[in-house]
């Protein structure tokens, strides 16, 4: 073969097996630019706690504070101090810094980490959530496996309404209510799960 | 009370390190005796409160306020007002609380955890700390004040506490501050302003609603 018949092969070759970089569709960036304007931007903010589980009720504060791009503290404490637990989380991993051994059980924190994760919108990769069709509100759809998880949001993408992670045959369970914008994340948010006796209201506090 | 002493005093350094301006004192069973016989005059306290939770970690301060009340023999009330409404009596071993959402009622004799606690506040305030069997105590003072520092023996206590500084006055020996340090290191300091003795404090304050 001549050189030239060569390097036809050889680019012909390179072209077929690069791999091809998917086109993102404007639907998709539409949603990237939404939920980036719509994840929460914290220093640090403290929440006023109410939690009832299987017929218990436990009160206390709640800290989030972000350390830096990537990490973001958690603590929750009673108002008379008693520290509960202590967790930091980033984007692709999560510590138990302190946990009482009441609640350090894989089961709880694991439910724990889910619900912050959703809060401050570090589930799952952004770029694969995708917009569906509404009438007033956006929403968009992340599929995770067996898992859906959506989040609902005001149409000019100011504020998050609504998370909500559900089975395939659209049981929900977990629901988010969030409620207002204060330091740069929702000032009241309200957890409820579906599955058994669990919910979670976070009122923020002024300091 | 030698034995009492001997295990004070060779409790680890660590634990024990002397606060800067604090130097042990020389004659404890007077110091306990003069206590005790000051803390007899006191039959209600009625103060405000700041407390302040530190997580040194995070280099974060959460400042809350209130009013505290304590009537003898083992009545206390704390009621948080700013920046959260929170409730918390103990009247006897009955404990109740009262939060944003819910108010509960129990007893501490089916926490054991609170039950310690609660006697450890009521013990600071009815100045009887230094003969509580749960923890170690080493007394110090500087000009102003005598240090109560107590360690916990108990295993249920030490999962969540490390160590309780208790400052009093010596004035009046009555309690100035309540530092609380926890197992991870972190502390909770209540200090206690505009103390009234002996006025304005009946059952009443000391049951729930």
């Amino acid at each position: 073969m001549t050189f030239k018949k060569y390097s036809f092969l050889i680019l012909f070759f390179v072209v077929a097996c690069t791999p091809k970089m998917p086109m993102q569709t404007t639907k998709t960036k539409l949603a990237n630019t939404c939920l980036q304007q719509l994840k929460p931007n914290i220093q640090s903010v403290i929440y006023n706690t109410q939690v009832n589980v299987v017929g218990n009720h436990l009160s206390g504060l709640l800290l989030v504070k972000k350390m830096n791009a990537d990490t973001t503290r958690i603590l929750f404490t009673s108002e008379t101090g008693i520290k509960f637990f202590d967790f930091q989380l980033t984007n692709s991993d999560f510590k138990v810094m302190f946990c009482i051994k009441k609640l350090n059980k894989k089961v709880v924190t694991t439910q724990l980490q889910k619900v912050f994760r959703l809060i401050l919108m570090n589930y799952g990769n952004v770029h694969n959530y995708e917009p569906l069709a509404t009438d007033s509100l956006k929403t968009f759809r992340l599929v995770n496996g067996k898992e859906f998880v959506t989040y609902t949001a005001f149409n000019d993408c100011s504020q998050l309404k609504h998370i909500e992670t559900s089975s395939n045959k659209n049981k929900p369970k977990i629901s988010i209510n969030l409620d207002g914008t204060k330091n740069g994340i929702a000032d009241v948010i309200f957890i409820q799960y579906h599955t058994f006796s669990f919910d979670i209201s976070l009122k923020q506090i002024d300091r | 009370m030698r034995n009492f002493l001997f295990l004070v005093f060779c409790f680890p350094i660590c634990v024990f390190a002397q606060l800067k301006g604090y130097t042990l004192v020389k004659d404890v069973p007077s110091f306990k005796k003069i206590f005790a016989e000051q803390s007899k005059k006191v039959n209600s306290i009625k103060c405000d409160f700041v407390q302040e939770k530190n997580l040194s970690v995070l280099s974060e301060k959460i400042t809350s306020k209130g009013t505290f009340m304590f009537k003898k023999q083992n009545m206390a009330r704390m009621e948080y007002t700013t920046p959260f409404k929170y409730l918390l009596i103990i009247n006897a071993d009955k404990v109740f609380i009262k939060d944003d959402q819910k108010s509960n009622s129990f007893s501490s004799k089916n926490n054991k955890l609170f039950e310690n606690i609660n006697k450890i506040m009521i013990d600071c305030v009815q100045g009887t700390a230094l003969d509580n069997k749960n923890f170690i105590a080493v007394i110090s003072e500087n000009e102003k004040q005598y240090l109560l520092e107590l360690v916990p023996t108990i295993k249920k206590m030490k999962d969540y506490i490390k160590k309780i500084n208790i400052f009093i006055d010596k004035k009046d020996f009555s309690v100035n501050k309540f530092d609380m340090i926890d197992a991870s290191g972190d502390n909770t300091t209540l200090t206690f302003l505009n103390k009234q003795f002996n006025v304005g404090v009946t059952d009443a304050n000391f049951v729930g609603k």
